[in-house]
């Protein structure tokens, strides 16, 4: 061999791929060659190098797109050419081609099967809205239509009102602005839709405010049932407004020129004049001034020196002698009157009675002596709840 | 495949049972491997990149039919390197990269960028028998040229690329 047949089988002696001989005669020349051995010695290096080159090279982009668009456009093709491929094909492949269709078909039907679902689904969130909302236009248009129906109706128990100088024979309706003047007939009820009754005695006149849930009681007696709650019922005398303070309450008023007498038969009303709010129990009388709003709520059945007491301290510009009398006749259900009193006392008597109440009821938890000293209303509300659990 | 670890089996069988998203894990494990071998024969990063999507979709439609005893990436290499001689052999003039290498991939190793800017044949030979590890036998039969045309190719391109380098 030349020495440029041995030079282009070095690579091949370098893979120990050549036969004995052929590596022999190689081996023999490179003994001699200088030029050979030292490119055997360059090409050992080379391939030393060329192995270390990275396996991999990644892309710039990502390709998979590109060979999912491939996969992609193959199987479209394939769905459109199908029955073609089929009729072309041999026994095998057309059973192929049926699992396929078969298990294409599954999928397909499993889809429609989840969309089916779901279409239900969100028919029957429709049907319930819909439902719903028809309910709510219903119940609107019933209320609205029942706030219309259920007019304020006055009724003739005994004798013969007049409702705007007219008679009532045995009912009418109270309209907006009308007045009624029982007069000398003995008993009138007025009914008052979601509200309740007023029964009103002979000669009192009660004026039905324009565009209030109201009536305007000028004078006369009437004993009220008030049912609605969160004083939505108002009743309007001569220097206060009444209105429940808890449900239910049942109440008499008589009233008279600028003097009007409540007494509470059942709950708690709450009566708002003179600029103060008083809270009414069951068994407890208040007085009301045209001039000067409600007075100090006092038990029916309290004691005639813890009365007169009371009135001195609130008309006479209370002293320590009245407080004192106070403190020796109270009793605990005088605790209502107390508290009262303790809002409108003068700040120098106010600890007394603020440990008289506490006698009986005690401050609520969470509040300080000094606030409610400082006649915190918050407080105070709390502390009449207290005492309103106990009562 | 009886070669391949637990994951690649199960990929190769998942995709073998039409589940895409097994094949394109394998894609996603053996996408840099076909690219380098693309890109070093073809010296040309688009033409690199179309083949790269040509080897993988050929394999997708070939994986049915891919045999037991052979590891993914062997089979995956010898479908990148047909694919390759068979885009040369069809566009042989149009892929030849009229740039030098050397400025359009700076960022190379120098040995990888003598093998780059080797002629086409020179280089394909070099990264079948030098860089895939093919033999002579192998490299020959797949080029499809006598042995001692391999030979001359395989002795040119290794005296260019020692001359180009600092061994």
């Amino acid at each position: 061999m030349t020495h440029e047949d041995i030079n282009l089988l070095l690579e091949e002696y370098l893979d120990d791929t050549l036969d004995v001989d052929t590596a022999l005669e190689i081996e023999s020349h490179l003994s001699g060659c200088s030029d050979c051995s030292e490119y055997l010695y360059l090409l050992r290096v080379l391939k030393e190098k060329i192995i270390l080159l990275p396996n991999k090279i990644e892309p710039e982009t990502d390709l998979w797109l590109d060979v999912f668009k491939e996969i992609n456009d193959v199987k479209k093709a394939a769905a459109v050419t199908e029955p073609i491929m089929i009729r072309d094909m041999g026994t095998s492949k057309l059973k192929v081609n049926k699992k396929e269709m078969r298990e294409r078909e599954r999928v397909k039907k499993s889809i429609t099967k989840v969309l089916n679902k779901k279409i239900r689904t969100k028919k029957k969130i429709t049907t319930t809205l819909v439902i719903l909302l028809l309910c709510l236009t219903a119940a609107v248009i019933c209320f609205y239509v029942n706030s219309l129906s259920e007019n304020w109706e006055v009724k003739a128990v005994r004798g013969l009102p007049l409702l705007n100088n007219e008679k009532v024979l045995i009912t009418a309706d109270f309209d907006e602005g009308d007045i009624l003047n029982t007069s000398t007939a003995g008993q009138t009820e007025i009914s008052i839709p979601k509200a309740g009754k007023i029964t009103a005695s002979s000669n009192t006149i009660i004026k039905r405010i324009p565009g209030k849930y109201a009536v305007e009681f000028k004078k006369g007696t009437i004993s009220a049932s008030i049912t609605s709650t969160q004083e939505k019922f108002k009743i309007i005398i001569p220097g206060a407004n009444l209105a429940d303070h808890s449900p239910g309450c049942g109440f008499k008023i008589t009233s008279d020129t600028g003097y009007s007498l409540i007494e509470e038969l059942t709950s708690w009303l709450k009566i708002t004049g003179g600029g103060r709010e008083v809270y009414l129990p069951s068994n407890y009388n208040c007085a009301v001034w045209e001039s000067s709003g409600p007075g100090i709520p006092y038990f029916v059945n309290a004691s005639s020196p813890f009365i007169d007491a009371l009135q001195s301290f609130v008309f006479k510009r209370g002293s320590q002698t009245e407080i004192s009398l106070i403190e020796a006749n109270a009793a605990e259900y005088d605790v209502v009157s107390l508290w009262h009193l303790f809002q409108t006392a003068p700040e120098e008597f106010r600890l007394a009675i603020f440990n008289l109440i506490d006698k009986f009821v005690p401050p609520p938890t969470g509040s300080s002596q000094q606030e409610l000293l400082a006649l915190n209303k918050d407080m105070l509300m709390l502390w009449l709840k207290d005492i309103e659990k106990k009562y | 495949m009886s070669h391949d670890n637990k994951l690649i089996k199960s990929l190769i069988q998942n995709a073998q049972a039409g589940m895409n998203s097994a094949f394109e894990q394998l894609y996603k494990i053996n996408c840099g491997r076909v690219y380098a071998v693309c890109f070093r024969i073809l010296a040309n990063k688009t033409e690199a990149e179309k083949l790269t999507v040509r080897v993988f979709f050929t394999a997708w439609q070939q994986i049915k039919f891919m045999r037991s005893d052979m590891t993914f990436s062997s089979w995956l290499t010898g479908i990148t390197v047909f694919t390759v001689l068979q885009l040369i052999r069809e566009n042989a003039a149009e892929i030849q990269a009229k740039q030098p290498i050397s400025i359009k991939f700076p960022s190379l190793s120098p040995l990888e960028l003598a093998i780059l800017n080797l002629p086409r044949d020179e280089r394909t030979v070099v990264v079948l028998h030098d860089i895939e590890h093919y033999t002579f036998n192998e490299t020959t039969d797949m080029i499809g040229a006598p042995p001692r045309g391999v030979r001359e190719l395989l002795n040119s391109a290794h005296k260019k690329i020692i001359s180009e380098i600092d061994l």
